[in-house]
């Protein structure tokens, strides 16, 4: 999973050289930025007890099961009154509230870590890199929570919809 | 001496906020010195170390390392430092070899050659069993060890230590001493913060003193002994203690009674 994720920045190389990034650099952050992903406990998998007697490998595998899940669970607003427009209006809130909460959570220790300013940048790092690294840890990060949540509904108002 | 130095610290000055911390420091150092850069606490010990590793751009004055200028060329002289950091900041749900190896990628280092030197430093400290093991189990010394060889693999020209042998056991902080003087013999430049005199006092070339943003006290041990007094703690409550120091202590025993 991650490798396919960082076979895609790599895919969009010549975008990131042209922002001023540094690709080897750049790709030796998110490798270690979503491997720490991977296997911190987070939000989810803390809430099956507190004795975690195996170490988290795959922990963003996990929430990905679970947010596939939650997808699942929203189609329940699809049942509610007759007016298409208003089923895809209360499954966007819905959806934006749940992006919202979890993304409070994370953004505090996952996305915002204070521990980079000590590690990374005593290290010949341009600015560039450093930042480019954050925004693609945090849009990978987003998308691996977005694209297993939403893809049921999907799939049911492509049939919805004749597709 | 008539070497060129190889950082040179000219009129540095540093406030937060209102606060000025350092109040215009000028010091030279020549390549293969240690020097024991020592101070009370808030002095501005740690805030000239990250002036100097590139940390904090705001400042004024000049700083030059290698005859370049820090503020222009921070990358080129980030690359050139090896920093050891006080406190053991480290990915730790990461493995030593993954963490070493991000490290060295960062220093843009060949995969091989970080591998090879990684397992040789590892062994050395003993760690070679807990290379593949998660360092959040490891324990404060530990860590210290890996941040030392993450300081040390690019093989830097200047080395900054900040307190390097905090939780380090005694055997361990014989080998950092051993490593020291074997890296300034070639040729390296080690910048030496610590509040452990004693170290300090055998390890350093020269020694600076500062206090409350000022240099008070430069030069060999030698010298600073034959002008204030025996040991470099007594010099050091001499020139940084504005009070008698066993009357504080009394203060505080006393706040207890009342």
């Amino acid at each position: 999973m991650n490798k396919l994720m960082l076979k895609l920045v790599v895919l969009l190389r010549p975008l990131w050289e042209k922002l001023g990034g540094n690709m080897p650099q750049l790709l030796a952050i998110l490798r270690v930025k979503l491997l720490m992903d991977d296997r911190r406990p987070n939000a989810y998998t803390q809430m099956r007890g507190h004795k975690q007697k195996k170490e988290s490998k795959n922990a963003s595998g996990i929430v990905m099961f679970i947010s596939f899940l939650m997808g699942c669970f929203y189609l329940f607003f699809f049942q509610i009154g007759k007016d298409p427009l208003l089923h895809l209006f209360i499954y966007c809130c819905a959806f934006m509230t749940m992006l919202m909460l979890t993304l409070i959570s994370d953004f505090t220790y996952v996305l915002i870590d204070v521990k980079d300013n000590l590690i990374i940048l005593p290290k010949p790092v341009n600015d560039r890199t450093v930042l480019l690294s954050r925004l693609l840890h945090i849009f990978i990060h987003v998308s691996k929570l977005l694209c297993p949540w939403r893809c049921r509904a999907l799939f049911s108002w492509a049939i919805y919809m004749g597709w | 001496m008539d070497t060129q130095p190889i950082i040179s610290i000219r009129n540095l000055y540093k406030s937060y906020g209102q606060k000025q911390v350092l109040k215009g420091i000028n010091l030279d150092v020549h390549p293969g010195q240690i020097i024991g850069y020592i101070g009370p606490n808030g002095a501005g010990k740690s805030t000239t170390v990250k002036v100097l590793i590139g940390l904090l751009g705001d400042f004024e004055g000049d700083v030059t390392i290698l005859g370049k200028d820090l503020r222009q060329n921070t990358l080129e002289i980030k690359s050139l430092i090896g920093y050891i950091p006080e406190n053991a900041e480290i990915y730790d749900m990461l493995t030593p070899m993954e963490y070493l190896l991000f490290v060295g990628k960062l220093y843009n280092m060949d995969d091989a050659l970080i591998e090879e030197r990684a397992v040789k430093m590892l062994t050395a400290f003993g760690l070679l069993n807990e290379k593949d093991q998660r360092m959040d189990t490891f324990s404060k010394g530990m860590r210290q060890k890996v941040l030392i060889i993450s300081g040390l693999m690019h093989n830097p020209q200047i080395v900054v230590l900040d307190e390097p042998l905090s939780g380090l056991d005694a055997n361990a902080v014989i080998i950092v001493k051993e490593i020291m003087s074997l890296l300034k013999r070639e040729g390296k430049t080690i910048f030496y913060c610590s509040h452990m005199m004693d170290v300090v006092e055998k390890v350093s070339d020269r020694i600076v003193l500062i206090n409350d943003g000022r240099i008070v006290a430069d030069g060999t041990f030698e010298q600073l002994r034959q002008t204030e007094g025996d040991t470099l703690e007594q010099i050091f409550a001499h020139l940084t203690g504005d009070q008698n120091l066993s009357g504080v202590a009394d203060d505080f025993i006393n706040a207890l009674g009342n």
